[in-house]
């Protein structure tokens, strides 16, 4: 399965993935009417420490941040996101079934079903899981938000997901690199997954 | 960068100065504007996290992004990065016109009432002096000499520099150099009569100088080591190498000389002639300090001479030891800034027994130079190729040398008006940089390349990647080599041999007699 | 192949899909004590409180069953299991055969003796299963007030959810702090400050004494400590413990919870156990543990179904791990959060902004977290503590508030983010 992969030693922590991530995931499709008509926010605020989500919402802008993180501290950069993991942990730890694997292999969220109760957070061992409260549907509950990771760019009409497109030095590639990962098993569980699948 | 104010600096900013400080005052007279159309603006922060002279921040009160502008280089970087292109650059030189104290004077004079020290810069000489490669213009043949297309027939860049000898006998492979009978001496094969300058690890960034040495190789031509040393990451490329032995010395070794395809005496250069090469110290990095065998975080300031040689005798003492050292297998190339007499410097050169004669203009970059010399010293390279070409053929000893003309080469016509003038062969340096993205800011000296060319900071190398340098390299070493053909096809020429020292392609418009004279070419028109 | 399982609930679900990634054809059997769809157990308070849309409450689609083409028995309990004749007795008489069984019967609440007058009064509940949830939502619905045993997960979630309804809710607890289990003293302060802005009455060293009624309806709780509280419900959540006392004379190895290996096998071949009901690997103490959270039981569903299957994946254990939230407070916690002797403990604290991130460390080596507010790639700690990462380099950053990627280790984020994830997390 096709994954992006960050090369760390390339990347410039310029950001720009996140730019085009918040971007292709927009209504207009446009990083200026992104910003101006939908309210959506393009800087990585966590950059700066803990983002308290009741300042947040007091803000009255909506927070959907981008899908993927450049890591916000230093002297590294390199580009999260999810791995849509063969046998993903949040999707262990959703306690309703809001998360799932499509037949492509991507974990993908049911959005109208997040409970926002952050035990995917808990789970997910690369922390490519954000909190959106831009979106909640347990609104009794404070600061409820749901869960909000890459979705591969599916169904926004490319090939290839919006950050790989975009990085300018070419640090992001959108790859199959299962195979290699199958050369460190051991025979028995290569023989596993013939039969899995 | 935040704008983390206390109460006395937020007094003086309010004043409309950036510090109470009197002396400093003038410092608040920004070169450069940053218009930011904060329409456009998404605040996607890019460019405050890529602008590396502390001129970019964000406001989070405001949730604006400002700017320092006394700090703005022009690097136009964030222009580049933003992707809303909401922003551009914009000369800010609102003093009272005045053709005699210009802009750049009065920012300087404030500069040095400041500290009082020298003034550093990076690139070559920026002033209006006269460019003669744009007072010449190239001949095309027409109905009685028919040009030859490139695409149909073969052209012929291949060059071949090092010292040539007198002819051959009929004994096969006994050539006469100086009357006696020996071995043909060694030359390196160039593809293409363009060869990358000599800038040094230190001067500019690993991956940059790794790209040349791939573009090198790849397109069969050499880059130059300069200054700064070999790293052994690069020895693998010695066959595309030249090795340079300057004043400092540093990096010399046994090991180093071997690893090379030619080595180079470095006497002068075009941005600074008469004195040493300069790394500041902020830009010693661990690498660098390995690989030019000095402390880390110095100053590596090369001496004025070489203080082993005082004479055009220790040069000849210093350049056979050289090939004593090396067996005679490979050229030794001796450069030198063009300066007056420069044409009798030369031919002491090619007598002291130089195979390649370099002879860098004052356009040459730099990576550090005091801004009032590079401005001021030397003369165009132009001239000097047309005067040490003339001179040398005068003495009969033109053979014995290649000459390569360094300093401002800009683009392909210049090359060919350089081989024209009598140059085997040209070095770019600025003009590689501008390649792989240069906008060429003059900030060399202070190590915060916006680009990943001339700075070996960790988080700014990843901007230029080697592998994307090498891909530009080569695409500029193409495109040039197809302009050249073309332009040889157009003067009815299949080789660049034929062109070499051939004035008569060359006309001048807009020279003074004299000038022309300089020159050795017609005046156009006739 | 007859596969069959005991419980209808996260286990048993993962097993299931699991199972038929690889066997289609081979018949499955679900036996569920309670008689509702498949829901989620963990988003009972909130559908007590009427804060959800019934939809976010079940686990799975209404087609489910017929979709994994499962022979679902609803509303029936497993009563006995006779291991030699791979036969499980049901309530109802029926007797199911097995060629494979998963027994994930979950956990069963635990009633402290003692209490005079429990069992005498309606309105009188744990909080552990729907029905729970629907006979407290008409307690709640009448307003009045409501007193509740235990301070834990399950005590102070339900606390919330009645609170929400407009009830006075009074908790009442044994230790001297809420979530005594859970969190430490700090934490646990500003979590009761949290309750107690919510309008929960806390009533800490403490524990209800007596239950008092008029007729068959409650009145009052009498407390040890002699306060009397007057209430028209009482729910008692002082614990869950696995649901084995009707698995005493099968010849399944017991401790507190069934024992299962590396292959969430029992000791009788072809008998497996997952979740609640099981105690597997924990991975920081070394022992068989029962840990009784939704990622564990999905992740020992999930590979006992393998193993079932044919496929011999092995659990590699795991660690005790929980997310749960109170007022504004969110808490992410791994491991083992208490003052230990021999552990050292780093935190950063800010009581203001209700901020806590602590770390507990021995040899170099995580065995605890516990994060207050600022949770945000909380999971990379439990990748440091799963995975016995040596932080001793980066110790003085994990507390921090940007802490993150970037800090981890060069060879962690190698194999984070340059492999494949493809190698299963439960693979070696």
């Amino acid at each position: 399965m096709k994954r992006v992969y960050p090369i760390e030693s390339r990347c410039i922590g310029c950001r720009l993935c996140e730019v085009a991530c918040v971007v292709a995931h927009s209504r207009t499709l446009d990083a200026i009417n992104s910003f101006r008509l939908e309210g959506l926010v393009f800087n990585n605020e966590r950059a700066k420490g803990f983002v308290d989500p009741a300042e947040a919402s007091r803000a009255g802008r909506p927070r959907m941040t981008a899908r993927c993180q450049v890591s916000p501290s230093q002297p590294y950069r390199i580009s999260i996101r999810c791995r849509h993991c063969d046998d993903p942990e949040c999707v262990l730890a959703c306690k309703n079934g809001a998360l799932y694997k499509d037949e492509e292999g991507r974990v993908l969220l049911d959005e109208a079903k997040c409970a926002g109760c952050w035990m995917c957070i808990m789970a997910c061992p690369s922390g490519s899981i954000q909190r959106n409260i831009h979106r909640a549907n347990v609104p009794g509950v404070e600061n409820n938000g749901i869960n909000h990771h890459c979705d591969l760019c599916a169904d926004l009409g490319s090939d290839t997901p919006a950050c790989v497109r975009v990085c300018p030095v070419a640090a992001l590639v959108f790859e199959d690199r299962d195979e290699a990962a199958d050369e460190m098993k051991s025979p028995q569980q290569q023989q596993e997954a013939v039969r899995a699948h | 960068m935040q704008a983390n104010r206390g109460l006395a600096d937020g007094v003086a900013l309010f004043l409309g100065m950036q510090s109470m400080n009197m002396l400093d005052m003038v410092h608040n007279l920004p070169e450069f504007c940053v218009q930011r159309d904060q329409e456009r603006c998404i605040r996607c922060l890019v460019c405050v996290q890529q602008c590396p002279y502390e001129c970019t921040y964000y406001d989070t009160e405001r949730d604006a992004v400002w700017n320092q502008e006394a700090n703005c280089v022009a690097c136009r970087r964030c222009e580049a990065m933003c992707p809303t292109k909401c922003i551009t650059i914009a000369p800010r030189s609102a003093f009272r016109p005045n053709y005699h104290w210009q802009p750049h004077l009065i920012r300087t004079g404030h500069k040095q009432g400041d500290t009082g020290g020298v003034v550093l810069t990076g690139c070559g000489n920026d002033k209006d002096y006269m460019c003669y490669f744009d007072r010449m213009v190239i001949d095309a043949s027409q109905v009685t000499n028919p040009s030859i297309d490139p695409l149909r027939e073969p052209m012929e860049l291949r060059t071949f520099i090092g010292s040539k000898p007198e002819g051959y006998d009929l004994k096969p492979g006994i050539a006469r150099t100086n009357g006696e009978y020996g071995p043909t001496p060694p030359n390196i094969q160039c593809e293409m009569p363009i060869l990358f300058a000599p800038m040094s690890f230190g001067a500019i960034s690993y991956n940059f100088q790794k790209g040349l040495a791939l573009a090198a190789r790849a397109m069969g031509t050499f880059f130059n080591t300069g200054e700064g040393g070999l790293h052994p990451d690069f020895y693998p490329f010695k066959d595309n190498a030249i090795v340079q032995v300057a004043s400092g010395r540093f990096g010399v070794s046994a090991d180093y000389l071997k690893a090379a395809a030619a080595v180079e005496i470095k006497i002068g250069q075009g941005a600074k002639p008469g004195i040493g090469g300069h790394l500041p110290g902020e830009k010693v990095t661990r690498e660098i300090s390995r690989t030019r065998m000095i402390p880390q975080g110095a100053d590596a300031i090369s001496p004025a001479p070489q203080h082993d040689i005082y004479s055009i005798e220790d040069l000849r003492l210093l350049i056979y030891a050289i090939k004593e050292a090396t067996n005679y297998t490979k050229p030794v190339s001796v450069k030198i800034a063009a300066v007056h007499n420069v044409s009798a410097i030369a031919s002491g050169i090619v007598r002291a027994g130089a195979d390649i004669v370099v002879i860098d203009g004052f356009r040459g970059g730099t990576g550090a130079a005091p801004a009032i010399i590079r401005d001021h010293v030397g003369i165009p390279i132009e001239v000097a190729i047309a005067q040490v070409d003339q001179r040398l053929r005068d003495e009969g000893i033109r053979h014995r040398a290649s000459i390569i003309a360094a300093g401002g080469i800009r683009n392909s016509a210049d090359v060919v008006k350089a081989v024209a003038l009598g140059a085997d062969a040209v070095y770019v340096g600025t003009a590689a940089m501008v390649a792989v993205g240069c906008t060429v800011c003059q900030q060399c000296h202070r190590g915060k390349c916006a680009w990943g060319i001339t700075s070996n900071r960790a988080d700014l190398l990843p901007r230029l990647p080697a592998d994307v340098a090498f891909e530009r390299l080569s695409n500029l070493l193409r495109g040039w080599s197809h302009e050249i053909k073309e332009m040889l096809g157009l003067m009815g020429i299949n080789s660049i041999e034929s062109l070499r020292g051939n004035r008569l392609k060359l006309r001048g418009v807009g020279l003074s007699e004299q000038e022309l004279n300089v020159l050795g070419i017609q005046q156009a028109g006739i | 192949m007859q596969y069959v399982m005991i419980g209808h609930s996260f286990a048993s679900t993962f097993a299931v899909e699991t199972i038929r990634k690889i066997d289609r054809s081979s018949q499955i059997t679900v036996i569920g004590e309670e008689p509702h769809r498949l829901y989620s157990r963990a988003m009972l308070h909130e559908f007590l409180a009427r804060m959800v849309k019934a939809e976010l409450c079940w686990l799975r689609r209404p087609n489910w069953a017929e979709q994994y083409d499962v022979n679902l028995m609803l509303g029936t309990r497993a009563v006995k299991l006779d291991a030699r004749k791979r036969i499980v007795e049901c309530d109802n008489g029926q007797k199911v055969p097995y060629d494979k069984l998963l027994i994930a019967c979950g956990g069963k609440p635990f009633v402290p003796s003692g209490i005079k007058g429990y069992g005498q009064f309606k309105q009188v509940h744990s909080f552990t299963q729907m029905s729970d949830a629907l006979d407290l939502q008409k307690v709640g619905e009448k307003g009045g007030s409501v007193a509740v045993l235990g301070a834990g997960l399950i005590g102070l979630q339900c606390a919330e959810g009645l609170r929400h309804l407009g009830c006075k809710v009074h908790v009442v607890e044994l230790a001297d702090m809420v979530l005594p289990l859970a969190v430490d003293r700090t934490a646990a302060t500003m979590l009761a400050q949290t309750l107690t802005e919510e309008g929960i009455t806390l009533h800490l060293s403490n524990s209800i004494a007596e239950i008092g009624g008029a007729g068959k309806n409650v009145a009052f709780v009498q407390l040890k400590s002699g306060a009397k509280i007057a209430c028209q419900g009482v729910v008692i959540a002082v614990g869950v413990r696995p649901n084995v006392e009707w698995l005493k004379d099968s010849g399944l190895e017991i401790d507190r919870g069934i024992l299962v290996n590396e292959h969430l096998e029992t000791n009788v071949p072809g008998v497996y156990a997952a979740g609640d009901c099981a105690q597997g690997f924990e991975k920081i103490s070394g022992k068989q543990m029962v840990l009784a959270t939704i990622p564990v039981a999905n992740k020992q569903g999930l590979i006992a179904g393998y193993n079932m299957a044919g496929v011999p994946k092995v659990y590699e254990g795991e660690i005790p791990l929980n997310a749960l939230q109170f007022g504004a407070i969110q808490v992410v916690s791994y491991g083992y959060v208490q003052e230990t002797p021999g552990h050292e403990a780093l935190s950063l604290l800010d009581e203001k902004k209700r901020i806590y991130r602590k770390v507990v460390l021995r040899d170099g080596r995580m065995t605890g977290a516990l994060l207050l507010r600022a949770i945000d790639q909380a999971g990379l700690y439990r990748q440091m503590i799963s995975k016995g990462i040596d932080v001793t380099a980066i110790c003085a950053r994990l507390t921090a508030l940007d802490f993150g990627v970037g800090d981890m280790p060069a060879a962690m984020r190698e194999e984070l983010f340059a492999r494949s994830p493809a190698v299963s997390v439960t693979g070696k």
